[in-house]
């Protein structure tokens, strides 16, 4: 009997928050316990999606926010 | 400096992204003037975005996008992509009181979702002062629809599709009779709604929304791109550049009826 059969896989759920950022709000992806990755940002303004510092994918520090 | 054996956390006193990198001042002291605060905000910009600071373009458009599956009272698992009623009706409160937006453009990709949300969000839009225009994309399916429609102008794209079909319920039903009656009444509710807001006939919507044979375990037609403006329910076929001139010449007349009234 494999291993994994009697051991599944914990499915994996990230832990999503949202936060207000540099006068953004954002859906941001608990990476760590320091740091938080912006997963959407949640605006009707066209520009704030052209600010690099709000790119999905960027890093926040906590200590940041 | 001590021995540090685990890779993953950095020794006390070391930048953990970058350990040739002094440590980061410890945080703001009293001391510290205001204006020296933002010379280390600035610096800490161009170490980490490798920019001073991005210049804010002032833009007279705001845009939402109805993506996903339009989430009502029931929270989704994370893994849904969603469109969130809490997140789209403050945002069209503030798009109405900011003398500084002057138009909306929506962008729909959604599978549908909650109908009261959905209806929701429609009503909002409707009912703005500010001109308004929707891009269908992809998909504007079931309560994509009204969604679609509330806008001043509405625009499909030609690849795109929108499923019509009835209101549906799923989970346990308490009272068939009375549960039969509310479904109906809400289906009328979409239906007043759609053909209201687009040149749609009803017997025409009716007649979308109760067709067999089309799909494949729903009742209900899939309309593509040109059907839906040969149906009446959206008004043109077009992409995002005939929706920014459509919008901008919408905000200009509506500058004009306001100018003259004054």
């Amino acid at each position: 009997m494999p291993m994994d059969a009697v051991f599944p896989a914990e499915p994996f759920e990230p832990v999503y928050e949202e936060i207000e950022y540099l006068g953004a709000k954002m859906i941001v992806e608990k990476t760590a316990p320091d740091h938080r990755q912006i997963v959407r940002i949640i605006s009707s303004n066209p520009q704030d999606y052209l600010r690099s510092e709000l790119q999905p994918g960027q890093l926040i520090k906590n200590s940041r926010i | 400096m001590l021995h540090n054996d685990n890779p993953v956390v950095a020794p006390p006193g070391v930048n953990p992204e970058n350990p040739q990198a002094p440590a980061e001042q410890p945080a703001d002291t009293p001391k510290r003037s205001r204006q020296a605060k933002k010379a280390s905000a600035t610096v800490e910009n161009i170490q980490e975005l490798g920019t001073t600071e991005i210049p804010t373009a002032k833009t007279n458009i705001h845009v939402m996008t109805i993506i996903g599956q339009i989430e009502g009272h029931m929270v989704l698992p994370p893994q849904n992509k969603t469109t969130k009623y809490e997140h789209i009706m403050p945002q069209l409160v503030a798009i109405e009181q900011n003398p500084e937006i002057e138009g909306v453009m929506l962008l729909l990709n959604t599978v549908g979702g909650d109908v009261e949300a959905g209806l929701a969000i429609a009503e909002m839009i409707s009912s703005l002062s500010k001109p308004s225009v929707s891009i269908v994309l992809g998909g504007g399916h079931s309560i994509g629809a009204p969604i679609a429609v509330s806008a001043t102008h509405s625009f499909i794209v030609e690849s795109a599709t929108m499923t019509i079909h009835p209101i549906r319920l799923t989970g346990l039903v308490i009272g068939a009779q009375s549960s039969f009656d509310y479904l109906e009444k809400m289906q009328e509710r979409v239906n007043k709604f759609v053909v209201s807001h687009s040149r749609i006939t009803e017997k025409k919507w009716k007649e979308l929304l109760y067709k067999t044979g089309e799909l494949s375990r729903d009742i209900g037609t899939s309309v593509g791109g040109k059907d839906a403006v040969h149906y009446g329910l959206i008004d043109e076929i077009g992409g995002v550049s005939q929706a920014m001139e459509k919008l901008q010449q919408l905000v200009a007349a509506k500058k004009e009826v306001k100018g003259l009234k004054q």
